[in-house]
């Protein structure tokens, strides 16, 4: 039977549930000093105890960013950010930098990861899958580390990646995202706290699915996750993130930069489920998701393949792109976008094409509901060498509401005559008809709108991991809770 | 300060100059209304100037940087044009030569004002319309046109009838900049074909900026057919802005063919309800620019839009295709649908394009689709298996591509010079191609 | 107590008045069919029963097992046992049939108090049902009524009466579109629900249908009023005469 059978039931039992991670685990916190300055850089630098050179390159960084400037072409509107009134370091008391074992963590953590459905305890771990934990600024966790080093794998937290491969890190950070690509991938470069590190050696299939669970918990604090993986020649991975955060009434800025790499016929699976706290239905509170993610399909033949829900954020800027720059590569991009109430999303993708014969695909499915604005913004472009390019794109959004928005700002641009880019949009509501009829048979309104959705969603869900699919199903009816009748 | 900042800034100022300095002597600079909304016209240009790459409406055509450094503007219309347009003439014939009326044969349905001699009594419908549209913010060069208005002409048709309207310009040895605006007013129910045709000699990189106005009054029909083929050393920009009242229809045919950068910058608003747009546009280039940017604005419930434009470019052409819709709040059941097709034939050519939606109203319609590519391989081999020769098999499938896009318009005769415009162009551009 | 009375009921759409005074009642365990020319407000009585939104009911009265109905939401009058099954059955891109069935079900099952399928009960129920309506098991795994040729819509529709197991099912055109072949597979599938407890408003345009469907009553409706009742006969004098002459006689 389909997963699409299975979920459906549970968006029922799930509706009457609002934002249902916005708790808060009280526990004692080790802060920087509020604001940024050389100073706070230097702090994270030697709490995470990185050689001279991660230093140096922290500082570069932040002299850089202060000479630069928010990008404003987006479609979201926020009252200026102040970037002193915020803390850019905060991490359990209780936790050690490097965590030894599972035994050694917080019970209060594993208590949180537990509410949050992601077991952390070694007998209830979830089958087939390995959890890096990341809390604030530090990861409190790392499971399956021992069957992963088996199989050859390293996924461990990046601030542990820096001390222990050091020249694995050094060769890959920021070569995909440069230092200074935009004004917060920069502010990441300078402050960046944990995030997961993967390498997959040559020939390596990984025995597991790789996961990472962010969680903000601190209040007045950013997270500024960094996360770098590398998959080697004829390897495979598939990597999945989730995030939350409490419910707070003040925004809270998550600035994070993803980096990827596949090597000759390397494929890399990237899947986020990003449940943000999305603010309160009058718009209050909320995440500022400023992210910046880029996968280069460096060698001949490689893939790699982006999939995003997003549901939560009061704010989501982001594009998870691909250079194309081995020929034969693929570049895939899955997008599935909610946004309700107050919130705004301005998301979307590149596809550059330098290689010859490269393939890409944009499916992207937009919905808009109460007061939101919901933005695709994305970019293809065949450039003159790309010899028999191939793109589509199928970008396609749903309005639910008189007052909501729905965007649609492509740029296309082709350079070589051999090359096919199809493009196609559309932007409606659900339709009285496709309401009616199943109303009409047995099922009432809220559950009959998570079931058209789910469905106009559905090439994007089957591209999640079986186990996600579920999760992110039942979030597209909770999102979307209050937006009819 | 770089080379760069500097030319921008240079024809900004030029302008602005210009403005300063002769703002009275501009043809009814005596008209308290019309120095009001030259005034503002300005003020909306300087807030953009002449756009660069980094004004994202003119990312893919940097205006600033296709100048020549320096443009003399253009006072006088000089010897007329006896040069006759390349679209079939119909019986209302005027002539616009070096952006000034030089010729006017018109029947008494139609009512004509030359503008460069605007002074005293002007008449109401003049007064009401003129300066309304195309001279905001968002389109500074139609903004410019106005402020810097020489000459240019102002129509009001009050019963069915057809006109055409050629532009033309001599040889000039500087480059140089005209600046000319054109009125057209549709009144309730009518129904008007307007050919609007664009000539020129070799140029040495003049500018010919050109507002358009057209109000189309409740159940009125405006059919505009459009061929612009400048020199291949000017750079055009015509600024149209068209208002569309209750029921109105506006039906138009643009073929670009040639310029070192033309750029045809619409905004289109229907604010009447049940008010239709079609847009169709052809571009055949084998060097140079041809760019076509349109906003449509659903300002009103159960409005229609269509777009279909397509694109050959060879050699080092490069075709812009820019159209945004917008669907205000409130505008429910608005319709809309724009499709971008282009045709690479060189190596060298490009295509850049940005359908956009920008939708604020749920129960709606609307869709974009663009697809690039090349021939079909496919079509090519069958037409070639039943022995027609490679060139001429392009050529059948090229026009197919093309003649989508021209159908339905004027009349056979019409589409006879039309097609024979573009079949020159397309020529143009495969031989640049091989 | 009669299973369906509807008492003087007149509606308007748009504000244009379709129904103009109909009173009929079916009474459990038969089956009626109403006849009808074209506009003669067929569709719109059967979407009023089913309770779509703007179809305003000014005046009268439905009552359904003694209750008015006019009130309810569409999804509560199908928990209370009434199926319409469309002429023109909607797509529904994504949402995979037997999702669909399994959803529609349970809701019905949860809104009367009743305990919910689990997944192997449904396809049980479901592969039943399909088989004896020759629909394919691949069908089931298909988008709603997606890329469904037109029998095969209707079809489905009367999949989902046998699944849901209505008290009052109303059929809107379910013959249109079909061959011979599928209007016998349909006209079966009908007739194995025919009950004691149960009754059918078959709404056709054509007689044909009726000869597979033996209904108990015929109705005549034209211009927003039934014109003419009758036994089965009342069927085969329209096929003959036409709706002019009985719509004149009236």
């Amino acid at each position: 039977m389909t997963a699409a059978y299975d979920t459906s039931e549970r968006v029922a039992e799930l509706a009457g549930e609002k934002y249902k991670d916005g708790f808060v685990t009280e526990i004692e916190m080790v802060r920087a000093e509020k604001g940024l300055n050389e100073e706070v850089v230097r702090f994270i630098s030697a709490r995470k105890q990185e050689p001279e050179w991660m230093l140096e390159w922290r500082l570069s960084a932040f002299q850089r960013w202060r000479q630069m400037s928010e990008p404003k072409w987006a479609r979201v509107h926020y009252p200026p950010i102040d970037y002193q009134d915020a803390y850019y370091y905060a991490a359990p008391k209780s936790q050690p930098d490097r965590p030894a074992s599972l035994d050694d963590v917080d019970p209060k953590l594993i208590e949180t990861y537990q509410k949050l459905g992601i077991p952390l305890s070694e007998q209830k771990l979830l089958a087939g899958v390995a959890v890096d934990a990341v809390f604030d600024s530090v990861s409190v966790a790392t499971t399956f580390k021992r069957r992963l080093n088996e199989a050859g794998v390293i996924f461990c937290p990046i601030s542990e990646a820096i001390r222990d491969y050091p020249d694995l890190v050094r060769k890959y950070l920021g070569s995909v995202v440069p230092v200074t690509d935009n004004f917060f991938a920069t502010l990441n470069s300078a402050v960046f706290s944990d995030g997961s590190f993967v390498y997959v050696p040559e020939g390596v299939r990984c025995p597991m699915e790789l996961s990472t669970y962010f969680r903000i918990n601190a209040s007045e604090t950013g997270q500024f996750e960094r996360t770098l993986i590398i998959a080697d020649k004829n390897s495979y991975v598939s990597y999945l993130e989730g995030c939350t955060a409490p419910k707070r009434d003040r925004h809270q800025l998550h600035a994070a930069v993803v980096e990827l790499v596949a090597l000759d016929g390397a494929e890399i699976k990237y899947s986020t489920v990003q449940n943000w706290y999305p603010g309160d239905e009058n718009g209050r509170g909320g995440i500022y998701n400023f992210v910046t993610k880029r996968g280069d399909c460096r060698g001949r033949g490689s893939k790699i393949s982006w999939t995003q829900v997003e549901t939560g954020s009061a704010i989501t800027w982001k594009y998870p792109s691909c250079i194309l720059r081995g020929d034969d590569s693929i570049g895939e991009f899955y997008s599935i976008a909610i946004t309700n109430n107050y919130q705004q999303a301005d998301t979307g993708t590149k596809m550059l094409h330098l290689g010859r014969n490269t393939r890409s695909r944009i499916i992207s499915k937009g919905i808009s509901a109460g007061r939101a604005q919901n933005t695709y913004r994305g970019l293809v472009s065949v450039h003159a060498k790309a010899e028999n390019a191939r793109n589509h794109t199928q970008c396609d959004s749903l309005l639910i509401g008189p007052h909501c928005g729905a965007h649609t700002v492509p740029y296309i641009e082709g350079r070589n005559p051999s090359a096919k880019i199809e493009h196609e949009a559309t932007t409606s509501k659900i339709s009285d008809d496709q309401l009616f009829y199943a109303m009409a048979r047995g099922i009432p309104e809220e559950e009959a709108v998570a079931l058209i959705v789910n469905g106009f969603c559905r090439e994007v869900l089957q591209q999640l991991p079986m186990e996600f699919a579920v999760e992110a199903q039942k979030l597209v009816g909770i999102s979307l809770e209050g937006s009819v009748g | 300060m770089t080379a760069l900042a500097r030319s921008i800034g240079g024809h900004t100022d030029a302008f602005r100059h210009d403005f300063a300095r002769r703002e009275v002597e501009l043809p009814g600079g005596a008209l308290q209304w019309l120095q009001d909304r030259r005034r503002a016209a300005m003020t909306a240009f300087t807030a953009i100037g002449v756009p660069n790459r980094r004004v994202e409406a003119w990312k893919y055509t940097d205006l600033a940087n296709l100048l020549e450094p320096d443009l003399l503007p253009i006072t006088g219309s000089g010897d007329a044009d006896e040069r006759v347009s390349p679209l079939l003439d119909e019986s209302n014939h005027l002539r616009l030569f070096n952006g000034f009326l030089s010729r006017c044969a018109s029947d008494d349905a139609i009512d004509i004002v030359d503008l460069s001699a605007l002074r005293g009594e002007v008449p109401d419908w003049l007064r009401e319309n003129f300066g309304v549209l195309a001279c905001g913010p968002d389109q500074p060069m139609g903004a410019a046109s106005l402020a810097l208005m020489r000459g240019g002409v102002a129509i009001r048709v009050r019963r069915d009838n057809s006109l055409a309207l050629h532009f033309s310009n001599g040889a000039s040895l500087r480059p140089c900049v005209s600046h000319c605006r054109v009125l057209l007013l549709v009144e309730s129910g009518v129904s008007v074909r307007l050919l609007e045709s664009h000539t020129g000699e070799t140029s040495s990189g003049s500018l010919r900026n050109i507002g358009v106005e057209l109000i189309l009054n409740a159940n009125s029909r405006l059919e505009h057919i459009r061929l612009q083929k400048d020199a291949a050393d000017a750079v055009h920009v015509t600024s149209l802005g068209a208002m569309l009242r209750r029921d109105s229809q506006y039906r138009a045919c643009y073929a670009a063919l040639g310029a070192r950068a033309s750029r045809l910058d619409i905004n289109i608003r229907l604010t009447g309800d049940r008010s239709e747009a079609a847009l169709h546009h052809v571009a055949a280039v084998d060097t140079g620019i041809a760019d076509i940017t349109s906003v449509i604005d659903h300002a009103s419930p159960n409005t229609r839009s269509r777009q279909l434009f397509k694109n050959v470019a060879g050699g080092h052409g490069r075709v812009v295709n820019q159209g945004r819709v917008i669907v205000r709040e409130g505008s429910v059941k608005s319709d809309s649908h724009q499709l971008f097709k282009a045709l690479l034939l060189s190596p060298r050519a490009e295509v850049d394009a940005k359908p956009e939606l920008e939708i604020f109203a749920d129960d709606v319609l609307c869709g974009h689709g663009t697809a690039i590519g090349a021939l079909d391989e496919d079509a090519l081999f069958y037409l070639r298996s039943r022995g027609i020769p490679e060139e001429e098999a392009k050529r059948l499938l090229i026009r197919a591509f093309l003649a989508e896009a021209v159908e339905g318009f004027g009349n056979e005769a019409i589409r006879d010079s039309l097609w024979q415009e573009l079949e020159g162009a397309l020529t143009k551009a495969a031989k640049a191609s091989r | 107590m009669k299973l369906l009375e509807i008492d003087d009921l007149h509606v308007s759409v748009q504000g244009k008045e379709i129904l103009k005074g109909i009173t009929l009642s079916v009474p459990e365990g038969e089956l009626h069919a109403i006849m009808g020319p074209n506009g003669s407000g067929k569709s719109t009585l059967s979407y009023t029963l089913a309770g779509r939104e703007g179809y305003e009911v000014t005046r009268g009265q439905v009552l359904y097992r003694g209750d008015d109905l006019t009130a309810l939401s569409p999804d509560r009058r199908a928990a209370l046992g009434v199926f319409l099954a469309l002429q023109y059955p909607v797509e529904i891109p994504g949402v995979v049939t037997l999702t669909f069935l399994k959803v529609a079900l349970n809701a019905q099952r949860r809104a009367r108090g009743e305990q919910e399928f689990d997944a192997v009960q449904v396809l049980r129920s479901v592969r039943q049902n399909a088989a004896a309506l020759n629909i394919p098991e691949d069908m089931l795994k298909r988008p709603l009524n997606a890329g469904f040729s037109g029998g095969e819509k209707k079809r489905m529709e009367i999949l989902q009466m046998a699944l849901f197991e209505p008290r009052l099912a109303i059929l809107d055109e379910t013959d249109s579109g079909l061959d011979i072949d599928a209007l016998r597979l349909v006209a079966s599938g009908v007739n194995a629900q025919r009950a004691p407890d149960r009754g059918i408003l078959v709404i056709t345009h054509y007689q044909r249908l009726l000869d597979y469907i033996v209904p108990d009553r015929v109705h005549v409706l034209a211009g927003g009023r039934i014109v003419r009742s009758g036994g089965p006969d009342l069927a085969l004098e329209l096929e003959k005469s036409g709706y002019g002459a009985v719509v004149e006689v009236a």
